[in-house]
């Protein structure tokens, strides 16, 4: 039995594992356009900031795959044959397949803006996108950065590291509204501020102009920004074009089902580039994060290898992130996803520790955390064990997963208050 | 323009022409202190009583004090990195500088408290043990034979490691710069279990012998030399050229803990007491994005990330605590924690 998993990301990686766990004479091999070996895209921004050479973002040592008997292959696939199922290789060379897994990922949303093509527009998802990076790098004097999410904060971040001063585009009315209320962004954009970070809300890009390169960002606003560098992390989308080409179905996305089967005899699709489409749902599941592509590409490495159990099972959703050195976490449902939902918010005064708490007929529903350092899991058992809002903020100090010493200045004073 | 920090890509922290250069200085420098006394008039320059030891030991504590404080100016979001290095730096100042500077002062024989065998295997030699006052050999065992393997056992070797040593002290005061140099390769790992358990084994049988052929006194001459012979290697290689010798001048090219690593006798014992004691960093699997900060900044050659995206506890003999993984991770994931183990 052969694997090919086109992809070598988190989700073409994880499935090839499970793959091996499952059975220990499949032959698998992995293809990957991008890199080598597996590395953590997650970390860019520290190899952009020196504190990791690309080399530490290897989760795996190199002699890993070797004594796995997983064949890494590096080169693009330009085409798949469902039929005869083979893989064309840019190179010329075809790969026979009894599994196919198509892990392509993600690639940046670019909304067509006049003179999005110039040198200094830059995005950040992929190793190609750090040598744009650094090709502009040495002649930066000013940037823009647009788009209010974790990616843009990281870019900013990379910007103040350089101390290139920077304008931060958000075209919401506070930063990251998807995850974020408005008090919770306040802390974050003050923190911003406080970088000297030139924010500007409610205004996107309107176009680029240069000449070859870079030279100046014209808001929709009319307001204008010279740069030397505009970094565009306004989300992204599915890559799947190979999939489209290959007579998949596809909208917005590879359509798969809960065993990430496509509609393609052998071809399964994981990750990034999948549209999910559960059972029992009405909502086709579009799903970036670093933790679902793994979850995506065990169950469909399981599924690949025959296991007719393995099925996605989505369970409480759940994220984190550190906004310049502010860690944050949030699990569950909170209000932008179930208007329906009531909150509760407290911060401690003077600090910029928060909690935000979601609940509905008195039993929580979803958390997002500022500040402090919390154990998910702990938070995750509440909802499913639906505890009452009164009860999580007497025992918050339960959930707490800070170092130690650091000082309690919500977990005391939610137990005080309730 | 914007000049690009060299960070861990090169230079005097990515094993660059400079570090090799300052690691060329630093051997020079130990050379010199362990086999000449070129440095003892300058030592006297200072004070008329002092040796080339005492002006190491201002070295080595100003060393400690001042990149002390530039690491926790660094690392002043984490209040357990500024507790810890507080507290490195009055031990090293007042323990292992001060008190013995005034005991040689007043009773011309120092003691250094912080320091405890096996690390100092001296401090169980008879002919050690008479030279000094009941009091301080009582310190010593207890310290050595009670202190070490209790609170090993709860709170982990870093009560030592991280919090009260000068080997440690120096490595992550002066040695931050270089801390993400250790090697965390497999084969690194199975060297170090080879290495650091055979230098404890030498250690316990070069203190028996040295008992033994004390309480038998001069009618085994046979045993005596074989004693002398193996006691005098063992402070040669193991005291001198690996703790000190090689242990520092290393540090821009192996990165800090070395001989923490590979050859402390002390740290064996500590990790073997850690292992089924109650210390562990406990892991979230589920936030980890397997970005590698953790195990690039662990300066013991642990792979962190590997448990951390398996959400296992790092349960490690090796572990000294610093506990810089949990301060640099990106996501919350780790934390340095006693818990009963097996139960969750």
């Amino acid at each position: 039995m052969h694997h090919i998993i086109i992809g070598n990301g988190i989700t073409g990686v994880s499935a090839a594992q499970a793959i091996r766990q499952r059975d220990a004479a499949a032959r698998i091999t992995i293809i990957s356009d991008e890199s080598p070996f597996f590395y953590a895209r997650t970390a860019l921004m520290w190899i952009y900031m020196r504190q990791l050479t690309q080399r530490d973002t290897e989760p795996f040592e190199r002699w890993y795959w070797k004594e796995q008997r997983i064949d890494l292959r590096q080169g693009r696939v330009t085409g798949a044959d469902t039929a005869a199922r083979t893989v064309t290789l840019e190179d010329g060379d075809t790969l026979s397949y009894d599994r196919l897994l198509l892990a392509t990922g993600g690639k940046p949303n670019m909304f067509g803006w006049p003179g999005q093509d110039l040198d200094g527009v830059c995005n950040m998802t992929g190793l190609k996108d750090l040598e744009r990076l650094e090709a502009v790098r040495s002649r930066l004097e000013r940037a823009v950065v647009v788009g209010g999410g974790l990616i843009g904060i990281e870019l900013v971040e990379m910007m103040l590291h350089d101390h290139v001063p920077v304008t931060y585009l958000v075209r919401e009315p506070w930063y990251w509204d998807l995850a974020l209320s408005e008090p919770e962004a306040c802390i974050v954009e003050a923190r911003l501020e406080g970088h000297g970070v030139n924010l500007v809300l409610e205004d996107e890009i309107g176009e680029i102009r240069g000449d070859g390169q870079v030279q100046q960002l014209v808001t929709k606003k009319g307001v204008e920004l010279p740069c030397q560098m505009v970094g565009v992390a306004t989300g992204v989308g599915a890559r799947f074009e190979l999939a489209e080409a290959a007579g998949l179905d596809v909208d917005r996305g590879i359509l798969v089902d809960d065993c990430f089967r496509t509609s393609a005899e052998g071809v399964y699709a994981a990750g990034d580039c999948a549209v999910i489409k559960m059972p029992g749902e009405e909502r086709p599941r579009v799903e970036k994060l670093w933790y679902t592509g793994q979850k995506h590409g065990v169950v469909a490495g399981r599924s690949m290898a025959g296991d007719a159990d393995a099925r996605y099972a989505p369970g409480i959703p759940y994220n984190s992130a550190q906004f310049m050195f502010l860690d944050y976490v949030t699990v569950g449902w909170m209000k932008q996803m179930r208007p329906d939902l009531d909150e509760h918010f407290q911060q401690a005064a003077g600090t910029e520790d928060s909690v935000r708490i979601s609940h509905q007929d008195g039993r929580v529903m979803g958390f997002s955390m500022l500040g402090p350092r919390w154990n998910a899991s702990v938070l995750i058992r509440w909802i499913e064990e639906k505890r009452g809002l009164k009860w999580a903020l007497e025992h918050l100090n339960d959930a707490v997963f800070n170092e130690e010493f650091r000082k309690d200045h919500l977990g005391g004073a939610a137990a005080r208050r309730a | 323009m914007v000049a690009v920090a060299q960070g861990v890509h090169g230079g005097i922290r990515g094993r660059g022409i400079s570090a090799w250069i300052l690691t060329a200085v630093l051997l020079g420098f130990y050379v010199d202190l362990y086999y000449f006394n070129h440095l003892t008039p300058v030592a006297k320059l200072i004070w008329s009583g002092a040796s080339k030891w005492w002006l190491y030991g201002l070295l080595y504590t100003v060393a400690i004090l001042v990149a002390g404080g530039l690491y926790i100016a660094k690392n002043r979001r984490s209040r357990y990195q500024v507790v810890r290095t507080v507290v490195v730096m009055v031990v090293q100042l007042l323990l292992a500088f001060l008190v013995p500077m005034w005991m040689q002062m007043f009773a011309s024989k120092s003691f250094y408290f912080s320091y405890l065998w096996p690390l100092k295997i001296e401090y169980f030699y008879p002919n050690t043990i008479l030279g000094f006052p009941g009091w301080i050999v009582a310190y010593s065992f207890v310290a050595s034979l009670v202190a070490v393997p209790l609170l090993g056992f709860f709170v982990g070797k870093r009560w030592y490691c991280s919090w009260v040593c000068g080997c440690g002290g120096l490595a992550n005061t002066f040695g931050d710069p270089w801390r993400h140099l250790s090697s965390k390769t497999r084969w690194s790992w199975k060297l170090e279990q080879y290495s650091i358990h055979g230098v404890l084994l030498l250690a316990l049988v070069t203190t028996g012998l040295v008992m033994i052929s004390w309480l038998v006194g001069d009618s085994s001459s046979g045993l005596k030399s074989i004693t002398g012979e193996l006691q005098r290697h063992y402070g040669f290689f193991i005291g001198g050229i690996w703790s000190g010798v090689i242990g520092v001048s290393l540090y821009p090219v192996l990165g800090t803990r070395v001989w923490c690593r590979f050859g402390c006798p002390m740290a064996a014992l500590l990790g073997l007491i850690q292992r089924p004691g109650r210390y562990q960093i406990t892991t979230q699997g589920e936030l980890c994005i397997a970005c590698g900060n953790c195990s690039k900044y662990c300066e013991m050659g642990i792979d962190v990330r590997s448990y951390a995206m398996q959400g296992e506890p790092v349960n490690r003999a090796s572990c000294v605590g610093c506990g810089l993984c949990q301060h640099v991770c990106p996501r919350g994931v780790l934390r340095l924690e006693m818990v009963k183990k097996g139960k969750a």
